[in-house]
């Protein structure tokens, strides 16, 4: 596929979502018109702006099928076939995503039109994602959920209880300001329990280690609480 | 036979079955290769696409348009603004007001207005509130 057509489906998707969800028209809109001021200066830009918007015509496709649907009975049947995790994200974070208000909306626009996108973070979240599954726990990456909620991976293991967990250096500065501030966008969220998990990348094996962390509190960390793990 | 409700049926049975089975597809494949996966997607990745997004649409732009004219005028805002702008650029500056301007809640227009002005102004002997304050109900 080349680029331009991903312009031609997400018009498509405003034009369908108007009629189905004027809310979401309204997001992909906005998405489409800013799009343009996106700086394609650092390296990363251009992959990360297209799997962002991969993602949304992907998630925005879910969606309105699920929208379409007659009944909620049939709605909810669509949520059963997908795992905690996806049922987490298409039935309760997305759809505040699409209805957040315009404020919050901001600031992942300004994130992404700074160009905030952190390569060496991105390949650290991906090595935890890939142990979690390893070790059969399961994860859900979503981008709207790294610039706007705060939240690198959606994970869950036995009990099936999806956990928003967020991954940063030990080394950066203002790390207990980081917290507070990862706390808030949670809560402003209502997402009602996250984990905030910090590494020391001079240290070995720290990825099993966040790995364990992160597998025992998807099970057990209780509702209402935000752990800051260093 | 089938009916046609029942065929409308299958075929949602079907097309939300293959999304939902692209969007694991999507991310098995970003676990694999990262930020690369969007190679396996779309070939012209590193081509001119983001630079040319809105090309079809940017001079239709009135808000804009109308928020350029604004801060190139003689308006005493306008006139503050550029002398507190330096020599940064003001097509920044009116694209991110332009942005803000889209907000619908006047309180939070107002605020992100502020903060667009704190980020962009060099000095300013007066409260930036105010000044987004008066920009706002200007434009």
């Amino acid at each position: 596929m080349q680029a331009k057509e991903i312009k031609d489906k997400l018009k498509l998707l405003i034009e369908q979502a108007s009629a189905i969800d004027p809310q979401l028209s309204k997001r992909l809109d906005e998405i489409n018109r800013w799009i343009k001021y996106i700086r394609p200066g650092s390296l990363t830009a251009k992959p990360f702006v297209l799997a962002f918007l991969l993602e949304v015509i992907t998630d925005s496709t879910i969606w309105l099928i699920i929208q379409s649907l007659p009944s909620e009975a049939a709605r909810q049947a669509k949520f059963n076939q997908m795992t905690p995790n996806e049922s987490y994200w298409y039935s309760y974070l997305f759809p505040k995503w699409i209805n957040s208000t315009d404020a919050k909306f901001y600031i992942w626009k300004k994130k992404m039109m700074a160009g905030e996108f952190n390569q060496f973070d991105g390949d650290i979240i991906k090595s935890i994602a890939q142990d979690i599954e390893r070790r059969e726990g399961k994860i859900w990456q979503r981008y709207i959920a790294d610039l706007s909620m705060a939240t690198d991976l959606i994970v869950s293991n036995h009990q099936q209880k999806p956990l928003c967990i967020q991954v940063t250096s030990v080394s950066e500065e203002f790390h207990e300001q980081k917290y507070e501030k990862w706390q808030n966008a949670l809560q402003l969220w209502e997402i009602d329990r996250g984990l905030f998990l910090s590494y020391n990348p001079g240290e070995s094996d720290f990825i099993n280690q966040l790995v364990n962390v992160a597998l025992y509190n998807s099970d057990h960390l209780a509702e209402g609480k935000y752990l800051n793990f260093s | 036979m089938v009916n046609q409700q029942e065929m409308n049926s299958i075929t949602q049975v079907d097309e939300f079955a293959e999304i939902l089975a692209a969007a694991r597809r999507m991310q098995q494949d970003w676990l694999e290769y990262g930020l690369n996966f969007v190679h396996l997607y779309v070939e012209d990745v590193d081509g001119d696409w983001l630079e040319t997004w809105g090309n079809d649409e940017i001079l239709g732009n009135s808000l804009l348009g109308s928020i350029k004219e604004f801060l190139v005028s003689n308006d005493n805002v306008a006139v503050k603004i550029r002398y507190c702008l330096g020599d940064r650029s003001l097509f920044d500056l009116a694209i991110n007001l332009e942005e803000c301007l889209r907000i619908t809640r006047e309180d939070e227009k107002t605020s992100a207005v502020r903060d667009i002005l704190a980020r962009h102004l060099l000095t300013c002997d007066i409260e930036l509130l105010d000044l987004a304050n008066s920009l706002v109900e200007k434009l």
